[in-house]
């Protein structure tokens, strides 16, 4: 993975702040954090009441997002076969088309 | 970069090489997926609809440009994520927030500590359903252009991190800062609304 300004680092202090963990937040939840920062990460998590209620409320904005999907499971079920004519009707006298139909 | 079953299904050779029936077999495989991406950037059935030809359109008659430095799907979304971005711009439905707007929205820091203190509340549990959907889409809709692709990619797509950033041309971890910002703006502005 390319390393930028979000790849997480090592962090050479023994505890993490509020701040710290909130850096970390999205590459926690991406389960890319290494071992010795995602247990410094859970330790603050269990014991910081302003954090527990922010990654809490985060989470759910996934979730949130989720809900307010107003998109179909599935396409209208002619939508391949008039896409599949439009393209025939543009490439229509075009050189190299027609040939495999 | 894991290949999926669908890939396999691809035959990638056989669509450059020009053979219209292999591009048929593109369209029919990838029209659903492509069709609720579309969707979800425009929210307007006749507009993902033209998007979603023009989309394939364009792929058709430059499939020359494709250099197999990623999958063919992953161009063919890059494609579908630009004409959607131009039919956006031409509905100009929404005025979205500036990047100093996102900047406001996000927590602040005094000695590592949060300077303000986070109040308990459940996004999940404030309001009505169907009033709690319409004010998340409104939320949604403001985010600047870079946030609320990130976010509809990521987290309504369901793309995978990595997949979401090759889509858009970025590294896994500026889709993570994206995401990340993008998710804090969208908590904050709900909070307003949902948490006064």
């Amino acid at each position: 993975m390319t390393k930028d300004a979000s790849t997480p680092r090592p962090m050479k202090r023994e505890k993490l702040t509020c701040q710290d963990l909130n850096a970390f937040l999205a590459a926690y939840l991406d389960d890319r954090l290494d071992e010795p920062l995602k247990q410094k990460f859970t330790q603050h998590l269990q014991q910081c009441g302003h954090c527990i209620a922010y990654v809490e409320q985060y989470r759910k904005m996934t979730q949130l997002v989720k809900e307010a999907d107003e998109c179909p499971d599935d396409p209208p079920e002619e939508l391949v076969e008039t896409t599949l004519d439009f393209l025939r009707s543009r490439m229509e006298g075009r050189p190299g088309s027609g040939n495999s139909r | 970069m894991e290949t999926t079953k669908q890939e396999y299904e691809i035959d990638v050779d056989a669509i450059l090489a020009g053979d219209e029936r292999a591009f048929e077999a593109l369209v029919r495989q990838e029209t659903p997926r492509l069709y609720r991406l579309i969707f979800r950037m425009v929210r307007d059935e006749d507009e993902a609809r033209s998007v979603l030809q023009e989309t394939f359109l364009q792929a058709l008659q430059g499939m020359s440009s494709f250099r197999r430095d990623s999958r063919l799907t992953t161009w063919l979304y890059g494609i579908a994520l630009n004409q959607a971005r131009t039919a956006r711009r031409k509905m100009q439905r929404t005025r979205s927030l500036d990047e100093q707007d996102v900047e406001r929205l996000q927590p602040s820091f005094q000695d590592g500590a949060f300077r303000r203190s986070v109040e308990n509340w459940d996004p999940l549990r404030v309001t009505e359903r169907n009033e709690r959907v319409q004010i998340v889409r409104e939320a949604i809709e403001q985010l600047p252009e870079p946030y609320r692709e990130a976010i509809v990619l990521r987290d309504m797509d369901e793309f995978s991190t990595t997949e979401a950033a090759e889509v858009l041309g970025i590294t896994e971890g500026a889709l993570r800062v994206r995401l990340h910002r993008g998710r804090q703006a969208l908590r904050a502005l709900l909070e307003q609304r949902l948490n006064p």
